[in-house]
């Protein structure tokens, strides 16, 4: 393959993008390919050693936040001829509900994930917080003479207290735990956008 | 080698191919080949990031009748290779920890 073929490739795989990006990229590969050439390569050598225009293309997508993807492929590139805007229109119904429906999924599980976060925080504080109001409880009743009912509530607020503050630690590592699936699940989202 | 980390590895050998006199696409590649497997294709993408974070500066330069793209590293650049440098005496703690021997 010759430099041009090259990056003829790579501009029909990233036909979504901008020309100054492509155009960018293309520059990038172009002094590439040069430099190795002028360090004795042959032209089909020093294409063969950059990589695959499928590779240059997918690393170019996979390094484009998923905002631009999209707008990209929303934008196009040129005009839309009037067929195109005919149907886009005419097909609404269909696309928007399906887009409605597979972002409200997304969403959905994602808002899962992290209530379930939030619960077992609540939990926690709710521990924390009527272990103290226990143990008040027990100083009052010290206070009000009543020994025996003293010693009872004290022991069951260290006892609450106790499984409060224990719950700390699985309750933080479930939710740095849930933040990364959450990080993996949109950028397994996001690879499914990328040809 | 894990992807993230190579992700960020990556990172780290082109800033320190350029930290003590700019550089070139080809021969960033040539300089940190030895250390982590890098090709053009991998490269384009750091330096994008790696400008759009302010860690280098890329200027245009003519070379042999055709432009060529030299890429200079700034102190936002210095400051994460010495990040870097400290980060990894950490991690070779937890390296030593992980390889130690019974008794």
């Amino acid at each position: 393959m010759n430099k041009e073929q090259f990056k003829q490739e790579i501009r029909t795989r990233l036909s979504d993008y901008s020309d100054e990006d492509i155009n960018k990229a293309l520059e990038f590969y172009d002094e590439a390919i040069d430099d190795r050439m002028e360090d004795g390569m042959s032209e089909d050598e020093a294409v063969a050693a950059i990589g695959t225009p499928e590779e240059v293309a997918r690393q170019i997508q996979m390094d484009t936040p998923i905002t631009t993807l999209v707008k990209n492929k929303v934008k196009g590139k040129g005009e839309l001829k009037t067929w195109q805007v005919v149907l886009i229109i005419l097909t609404a119904p269909i696309w928007f509900g399906l887009g409605i429906a597979l972002l409200s999924i997304i969403f959905s599980i994602v808002v899962t994930i992290l209530s379930l976060v939030f619960a077992f925080m609540v939990t926690m504080a709710a521990l924390i917080a009527s272990g103290i109001g226990v143990f008040c409880v027990s100083l009052i009743a010290l206070i009000a003479g009543g020994g025996l009912h003293a010693v009872v509530s004290a022991g069951a607020a260290l006892v609450i207290l106790g499984l409060g503050i224990l719950s700390i630690i699985p309750v933080m590592a479930f939710a740095r735990g849930a933040i990364k699936v959450i990080k993996g699940f949109l950028s397994w989202i996001k690879s499914l956008f990328v040809k | 080698m894990d992807i993230q980390l190579k992700r960020g590895l990556l990172e780290i050998c082109v800033l320190a191919a350029i930290k003590y006199e700019e550089s070139y696409g080809y021969k960033i590649i040539k300089d940190v080949k030895p250390y982590i497997s890098i090709s053009e294709s991998t490269l384009y993408p750091i330096l994008k990031r790696l400008e759009e974070a302010g860690c280098l500066n890329v200027r245009s330069a003519e070379h042999n009748g055709r432009l060529r793209k030299y890429y200079c590293i700034t102190d936002v650049g210095r400051q994460r290779l010495g990040q870097f440098a400290d980060e990894w005496q950490e991690i070779m703690s937890i390296y030593n920890y992980v390889i130690r021997e019974g008794d």
